[in-house]
């Protein structure tokens, strides 16, 4: 037996031996070109390994990352760092609230060539473990094979929540954690015999919440913090072309209203106010306290010739918790005007900061390669453009961390089309970091993917029903 | 004498059915092949390959998809299919000769062999399934017993049930099935009359146990995990739709000529087939020139696209847009059609998607594509040649020469209404001459003279620049005569000579089938409806 081990140790020596090691080291003071962009980034503590490639050619690479005496390598054949999890963890947990130095040293062209160093803060700030998100093709009019996932943001381990294969290749919306660290969570699976599903402790039930009179059955919809109560808005949507292919697609909704769903009393709440036909409202989503919602409303009707004029304002209104009935006057936080049109408003877990999305006209900011992020603190009244988050491209879904400390919004800066779930940490005074997208096992997994990571949300516990139930749910 | 040499002979007669078959994929059957070739992609990258171990059947599918890539040669990718279908067939026919006497085993594996090429014919049967089939028949036919000492002897066999589920997902059934019948053969030839049953039925309760406990992990629902990667169902050689895939194909490789050649030999040709003749007319500059030669409806411009539009109309839509310079439908088709091929993945539409992108300028987007395109076998150099800043001389004057010709103004679509489409397009670039004759020659096929007079108007009088073809004369003449037009707006109009006479002559004698390839001809007699 003991032969065995020596020759599998030996494979391995000839295997490390094909590797070859640096020497003979020239430098460059340029950074390294490398995919994803991890240069200058904050991460939390618990993140896993940020596997990278170098996007010039080289025969083989070898990367360090230390912090005093601490450090971990990658060595490898080809163009790719991938760290060693175990090291990896073990690096993280020591740096924590320090920075690490990045050393990338490449064999191009059979010599070896020396990258300026880059530096990555280790943040103390854990981030939730678990990120739940859609992936379907960045065509939403069509969709074939949808599945909602759940990824450990720890390490790299992904699992399906809902499966086309159990839901009869039916749309599904995605994934919604409820705040506060509970295995409480919905999602929507479209069509005949569809509906909502909720889960509460791995118990799902199927909610009837469309009545006769809604234009649809929820689309856009969060829990408020105690779990009792689910607000949505229904949406009547219409997708749309742009003719100049830079633009691609639109979506716009011709009839959208908000109410609230009682899941004690099993009962829908609602008001005029915000099911007003004139008018379209959207995007609903519970202060931090529970005691107001914040939403989106234009002037209505919406009409293909005139998409560039309609511009979503902010919105609030009261809502009572005890007795489970909105308020009788609404707010305008921001207004809609020419090339401002609010959606996603995310108020943090602490109550201080809203996060919305901002693009040049109407509902749908995926496609709007202008939409940014905006970050608004709630006492002051004051607006963060975020500059260091946003990109030339799309960036919005945005949802926070349990802490607020983290949150994560999928951004299409690489390529225009693809989605990608990106992190950002956000300081006690508000200050922002620089984005980093998701760590994947493989780093060709992004350039390879043709799915859009869609709606990611963070969640603190992992779900814990299987793709299986929700068949087992929607046809009892 | 025949006798001693049976086995030789069935063996020979297997080798000449296998050349025969071949031969048969690789002359008949070749745009078959290379449909299976576009209908995925296979990436020489790690997170590719791992993620055939999401589902049973890795090895079957990882394996089929590597080989199909290799389809894009004509004659490679028959020897592999014929391969593969050979390995069943050889498989069976040790079952069958373990089994069964000698001449019925022969005789039941020839009549097996038939139903498998028939398996093989339809252009949806990926090759994992011949090879789930081989995986499958190989690990029945695999002993697997534990001895020890002489006390202990026990069949095993059973188990390799799970690992063909695992490797070959459906092939599972095959192995629990042969190691049932031969443990019944133990039983019936009194070799093993006390254990047989234990061996059979652990053979069936994992067959059918294994995938009702994996599939909830698999994400699957039971009869599909038991039957994964799927079945294939034979059918007679589909030679109609052969001609389609080639015709598609030819174009697909700008051999539009080819696709004219392909078109012609067929004497009655479908819709599909006069699509592509159209549409190669259109980009030869040829379209009015051709438009009686076949009947139809439409050229494709009345056609919509949705979840349940057939693959190769798919197809046909994204080259009619790119063509036409719409690369917001031609990247919708091309997801469309991506969308709804095996795993989501088309190699002819991520080519497709790298150029929409370069014509478009959008260089990030057609990136994506191209580096996805250099890890594959096949499509390297071709992506090396579309790079932005080091293209090929010949890709960067067709990638221009498009652009020109796509939309610069933008509005918003509710549909694929094709004519807004190519009124968008004359409106960007009104030299534009494929949109121009596929919004002229659509009006005459619907004979919509208003319309093709206003078009006219419109698009080539009042930009001062009339189009002089045959057709579009013809069209004027009637038109102009019907309106009683006074002999000015004659003039204006139409050229003086042998039109202008054959007109008059029709005009005696209308109907006349002499004056068959004329659009007075078409207008009087076909019924368009």
């Amino acid at each position: 037996m003991c032969k065995y081990y020596i020759y599998i140790l030996l494979i391995i020596c000839m295997l490390e031996g094909c590797t070859p090691s640096p020497k003979d080291v020239g430098g460059v003071e340029t950074l390294p070109n490398i995919y994803p962009d991890y240069i200058g980034v904050t991460v939390p503590e618990n993140i896993a390994p940020l596997n990278f490639l170098l996007r010039d050619s080289c025969e083989a690479l070898y990367v360090t990352v230390s912090s005093g005496d601490l450090e971990i390598k990658s060595h490898r054949k080809g163009n790719e760092a991938v760290f060693n999890l175990k090291d990896w963890k073990k690096l993280m947990e020591k740096v924590s609230g320090k920075d690490v130095k990045v050393t990338v040293t490449a064999l191009q062209d059979g010599k070896w060539i020396k990258y300026r160093p880059f530096d990555i803060t280790v943040s103390p700030d854990k981030i939730d473990s678990y990120l739940t998100y859609r992936l379907i093709e960045p065509d939403y009019e069509v969709f074939s094979r949808l599945q909602i996932m759940e990824r450990n943001v720890e390490d790299f381990s992904e699992r399906v929540l809902c499966d086309y294969n159990n839901v009869g290749n039916r749309c599904m919306n995605c994934h919604t954690h409820a705040p506060g660290g509970r295995d409480l969570s919905f999602l929507y699976v479209r069509g005949d015999g569809g509906g909502m599903v909720v889960n509460e402790g791995g118990k799902l039930r199927k909610l009837d919440a469309k009545t006769p009179d809604m234009v649809s059955g929820p689309v856009y919809a969060q829990f408020d913090p105690t779990g009792r109560y689910i607000v949505f808005s229904t949406n009547a949507i219409i997708p749309s072309f742009h003719s100049r292919p830079d633009k691609r697609l639109e979506v716009f909704d011709t009839k959208s209203d908000v109410y609230v769903y009682d899941l004690k009393r099993g009962e829908v709440v609602r008001t005029p106010l915000l099911a007003d036909s004139a008018r379209l409202e959207t995007f609903p989503t519970f202060s931090a306290d529970g005691k107001s919602i914040y939403y989106c409303v234009a002037e209505g009707p919406a009409r293909p010739s005139g998409l560039d004029s309609l511009f979503y304002s902010l919105c609030c209104i009261d809502f009572d918790p005890e007795k489970g009935m909105f308020g009788t006057v609404t707010d305008t936080i921001i207004s809609g005007r020419w090339g401002s049109s609010v959606s996603h408003p995310r108020v943090s877990p602490d109550g201080k900061r809203l996060l919305y999305t901002v693009s040049d006209f109407g509902t749908f900011p995926i496609w709007h390669r202008e939409a940014d992020l905006r970050m608004m603190d709630l006492r002051s009244g004051e607006i963060d453009s975020l500059e260091i988050v946003n990109s030339p491209m799309s960036d919005t879904y945005h949802t926070w961390s349990s802490t607020g400390r983290w949150f994560v919004f999928a951004s299409k800066r690489d390529d225009g089309l693809y989605g990608k779930p990106y992190f950002v940490h956000v300081a006690e005074d508000g200050s922002v970091s620089k984005p980093f997208v998701l760590p994947q096992e493989y780093p060709s997994f992004y350039d390879n993917n043709l799915k859009s990571y869609n709606v990611p949300d963070l969640g603190t516990v992992p779900v814990s029903f299987l793709p299986s139930d929700i068949a087992s749910t929607l046809n009892p | 004498m025949i006798q001693k040499y049976k086995n030789t002979i069935f063996v020979g007669l297997g080798l000449i059915s296998c050349v025969a078959l071949a031969v048969f994929y690789a002359t008949a059957y070749p745009a078959h092949l290379l449909w299976q070739e576009q209908n995925q992609v296979f990436l020489n990258s790690r997170d590719w390959i791992s993620n055939y171990f999401d589902k049973p059947a890795w090895l079957g599918c990882l394996l089929g998809d590597w080989l199909t890539q290799f389809y894009l040669y004509t004659w490679v990718g028959a020897a592999i299919l014929t391969l593969a279908i050979a390995l069943c067939v050889a498989g069976l026919a040790a079952v069958l000769l373990r089994l069964l006497p000698k001449a019925v085993a022969w005789i039941l594996t020839a009549l097996c062999a038939v139903l498998l090429v028939g398996c093989s014919m339809p252009a949806t049967t990926q090759l994992s399934f011949f090879l789930c089939v081989a995986g499958g028949i190989g690990l029945g036919l695999a002993e697997f017993r534990l001895y020890w000492k002489e006390t202990v002897n026990i069949d095993l066999s059973p188990l390799l049930v799970g690992v063909a589920y695992w490797m070959f997902g459906f092939g599972a059934l095959l192995t629990a099935s042969i190691i049932i019948l031969l443990a019944v053969k133990r039983l019936v030839s009194k070799q093993d009359v006390r254990t047989w049953w234990i061996t059979a039925a652990c053979a069936t309760a994992i067959s059918m146990g294994l995938p009702a406990i994996l599939c909830k992990g698999y994400a699957l629902p039971y009869a599909k995990a038991l039957l994964y990667p799927g079945i294939a169902k034979p059918e007679l050689p589909q030679m109609k739709y052969e001609r389609r895939l080639a015709i598609s194909d030819a174009f697909y490789r700008r051999d539009y000529t080819v696709a004219k050649q392909l078109v012609e030999r067929d004497e009655n040709p479908d819709e599909i087939s006069a699509f592509y003749y159209y549409l190669s007319s259109a980009v030869q500059d040829s379209l009015p020139d051709n438009l009686l030669k076949y009947p139809v409806k439409s050229l494709g411009t009345l056609t919509t696209i949705g979840e349940t539009t057939p693959p190769i109309i798919i197809n046909m839509m994204n080259d009619l847009y790119y063509e036409l310079g719409d690369m917001t439908y031609a990247e919708r088709a091309a997801m469309m059609r991506n969308v709804f091929s095996p795993r989501n993945r088309n190699v002819r539409m991520i080519r497709r998607l790298a150029e929409i992108n370069l014509v478009s300028g959008d260089t990030a987007a057609a990136m994506k594509y191209l580096r996805i395109l250099d890890r594959t076998y096949a499509y390297g150099k071709w992506s090396q040649s579309h790079r932005p800043g080091s293209m090929a001389p010949e890709v960067e004057s067709d990638i221009l020469s498009r652009r020109i010709r796509s939309n610069a103004k933008d509005n918003i679509r509710l549909g694929d209404n094709c004519r807004n489409i190519i009124l968008e397009l004359l409106e960007s670039n009104p030299g534009n001459t494929v949109a121009l004759d596929y919004l002229l020659c659509t009006d005459l096929l619907l004979k919509d003279m208003d319309t093709f007079k206003m078009d006219y108007d419109t698009y080539c009088m009042a930009k001062g620049q009339p189009r002089y073809k045959d057709l579009y004369q013809q069209a004027l003449m009637i038109y102009l005569a019907g309106t009683d037009a006074p002999q000015e707006e004659w003039e204006r109009y139409i050229v003086p000579g042998a039109q202008l006479q054959a007109f008059r002559a029709y005009s005696a004698r209308r109907g006349d089938p002499s004056f068959g390839n004329t659009y007075w001809y078409y207008f009087d007699r076909y019924n368009n409806s």
